[in-house]
C-alpha cells in the first residue's frame, strides 16, 4: 500500500508544474517524496516543511500539500496513533484540506478525500475508546470532530446507526453509574432516561433504548420498597408502595412497546412478567411467565 | 452497540420487594393489634403456613426483636392442622382451603389469622390481603377480631380497604 502511494506521489510529481527552478527549497517536495519512499518519514517531513516554508511559489501548490498530508498522516499512524491530541493528525488533516482547496484540476482530490475520511474514522475510534473508560464529555467532543471531518471528506454516510449506538452507550454508562451509587449518582438516572429518549427520537424502533427505559423505571420502583427499614411504619410502607406503582406504571408502556418490537426477546418477556408481578397483576404475570417457559429452548431474539 | 452490554430486568427484584412488603405489613399488624392480657407473657410467636420465603424473610429481619417486652419468635408450618399456639398466623393462598375447619381452634387461642385470598374473612380470617389499585392492601373483619378477643388499632382500621 505504502509503495503504491509512493509511486503515485512520484507520478504526480512528474506531471506537476516546474516549481523548484527558482531556489533549492522549491525542489524539496520531490526530495520529501523520495525520503518518504525510502521510509525515512521524519526526514521527509523536514523536507516538505522546508519546501513549503522557504519556497513561496509552493504556497498555492496542491501537490505539495497533498504530499505533506501523506507524510504527516504516516507519522500519525506510526508515532501518535494512541495520542488523542496528535499534532501530526491535525497537520495532516489541514494539509489535505488545503490541497483540496488549491486543487483546481481535481488531480489529488480523490486521494485527499479518502485520507480525510480515514482520519475521521480515527476520531470516531477515539470517541469509542473514551466511552469505554466512561469519559463521556471527551467522547462527545471527539464525536463532533469525527462528524466535522466526515463532512470535510464529503462523506454521505448515513450516521443514524452510529448516533443510535453512541447515545445508547452513553445511556448505558449513565445508568451503570446510577446503579453503582444511587444516592450520590441520583442525577444520572434522569440523564440516562434523557439519553435513551434521544435515541428514540432518532429511531423510534430501537429496542434497546425502549426496553432499557422500561427496566430502569421498573428497577427504581421496587427499590423504594427494598430501601425501607425493617422497622418502617405503615405510612412509610404505603408511601413507598405509591412510588413503586408510579414507576411501575411508567415502565409498563415501554416494556409493552419493547415487546411489540421484539416479541420473542426473552429479556423483554421477563421484564413484562416482572412488571406485572410488581403491579400485582398476577394473571398477566403468569401469562408472560408461561410465554417465557415456552421459549426456553429457542434462541433469543437479538 | 459500541460495546456489548445487556440489562436483565431483575425479576427477582419485584419478588424480593413483594416479600418485604408483606413482611412489613405483618410486622405492623403485630404492632397495631392488642392481644388479651394472658397472651402478653412469654415469647410472641409468629406462625407462617405454606410460605417458606416469607417465613425466612421475617425470621431474618425480626427474630429476637422485642415488642412490648415480648421477644419475637417465628415458626413455619406445612399446613394449618399442625399449627400450635401462635399469636399471629399468616396462611398462604395455597394452604388456606382448610381454614374454616381450624378457625375455631385458632380463635380460642386468640390467634390473629391473616390470609391472602379473596373471600377468606367469611371463613374466619381477621385480616385478609387484597390488591387495590395495583397495591397490596388489606381488609379487616372486626367481628372475627372480637371473637378472638383481639383489639384492632385505629391505624389499621383507617388504612384497611374494608372493615366488616
Amino acid at each position: 500500500m505504502k509503495r503504491i502511494v509512493y509511486i503515485s506521489l512520484i507520478l504526480m510529481l512528474l506531471q506537476s508544474s516546474v516549481f523548484g527552478q527558482f531556489n533549492k527549497y522549491c525542489n524539496y517536495t520531490q526530495v520529501a517524496v523520495e525520503k518518504y519512499g525510502e521510509k525515512n518519514v521524519e526526514l521527509a517531513r523536514q523536507y516538505i516543511d522546508s519546501a513549503l516554508l522557504m519556497c513561496p511559489d509552493l504556497a498555492k501548490d496542491a501537490y505539495s500539500y497533498h504530499v505533506k498530508g501523506f507524510i504527516y498522516y504516516e507519522l500519525f499512524k506510526t508515532k501518535e496513533i494512541d495520542d488523542l491530541n496528535s499534532k501530526y493528525r491535525e497537520v495532516a488533516l489541514t494539509a489535505f484540506v488545503k490541497s483540496n482547496a488549491l486543487d483546481d484540476k481535481g488531480e489529488f482530490k480523490k486521494n485527499n478525500l479518502v485520507s480525510i475520511r480515514n482520519i475521521g474514522k480515527y476520531y470516531q475510534k477515539n470517541c469509542v475508546d473514551l466511552l469505554k473508560v466512561r469519559k463521556v464529555d471527551e467522547a462527545l467532543a471527539f464525536n463532533v470532530k469525527f462528524k466535522e471531518v466526515m463532512s470535510l471528506a464529503g462523506a454521505n454516510d448515513d450516521l443514524t446507526k452510529w448516533d443510535v449506538s453512541l447515545n445508547n452507550s452513553i445511556g448505558d454508562i449513565y445508568w451503570d453509574m446510577y446503579q453503582e451509587n444511587m444516592q450520590i449518582n441520583e442525577a444520572y438516572f434522569e440523564k440516562a432516561i434523557e439519553q435513551f429518549n434521544k435515541v428514540i427520537s432518532i429511531d423510534s424502533l430501537d429496542h434497546h433504548s425502549v426496553y432499557t427505559i422500561g427496566v430502569m423505571y421498573y428497577n427504581r420502583g421496587f427499590q423504594y420498597i427494598l430501601d425501607l427499614s425493617d422497622d418502617a411504619d405503615l405510612l412509610e410502607v404505603l408511601d413507598a408502595q405509591e412510588k413503586q406503582v408510579e414507576y411501575g406504571l411508567k415502565s409498563l408502556p415501554y416494556l409493552k412497546r419493547a415487546y411489540a418490537l421484539k416479541p420473542k426477546n426473552k429479556e423483554t418477556i421477563n421484564g413484562l412478567s416482572a412488571i406485572y408481578y410488581m403491579l400485582q397483576e398476577k394473571e398477566k404475570h403468569q401469562f408472560y411467565q408461561n410465554l417465557l417457559n415456552q421459549l426456553v429452548d429457542e434462541p433469543d431474539e437479538e | 452497540m459500541l460495546f456489548a452490554q445487556g440489562f436483565l430486568a431483575q425479576a427477582g427484584g419485584a419478588e424480593a420487594a413483594a416479600l418485604k412488603q408483606k413482611s412489613l405489613f405483618l410486622y405492623n399488624f403485630i404492632k397495631n393489634v392488642d392481644w388479651p392480657e394472658d397472651r402478653k407473657k412469654g415469647d410472641f410467636v409468629v406462625g407462617v403456613v405454606g410460605d417458606k420465603e416469607l417465613y425466612q424473610q421475617m425470621n431474618g429481619a425480626y427474630a429476637g426483636k422485642e415488642i412490648n417486652e415480648q421477644k419475637l419468635v417465628f415458626e413455619y408450618f406445612d399446613n394449618i392442622s399442625s399449627v400450635t399456639n401462635v399469636h399471629i398466623l399468616y396462611i398462604s393462598p395455597e394452604k388456606s382451603k382448610d381454614l374454616a375447619t381450624h378457625a375455631k381452634k385458632l380463635r380460642d387461642n386468640k390467634t390473629l389469622i391473616v390470609c391472602d385470598k379473596e373471600g377468606l374473612l367469611s371463613e374466619g380470617a381477621v385480616i385478609n390481603f387484597v390488591v387495590a389499585n395495583n397495591k397490596l392492601a388489606f381488609e379487616i373483619s372486626k367481628s372475627n377480631a372480637d371473637k378472638s378477643k383481639l383489639i384492632i388499632g385505629p391505624t389499621l382500621t383507617k388504612i384497611a380497604t374494608a372493615v366488616i
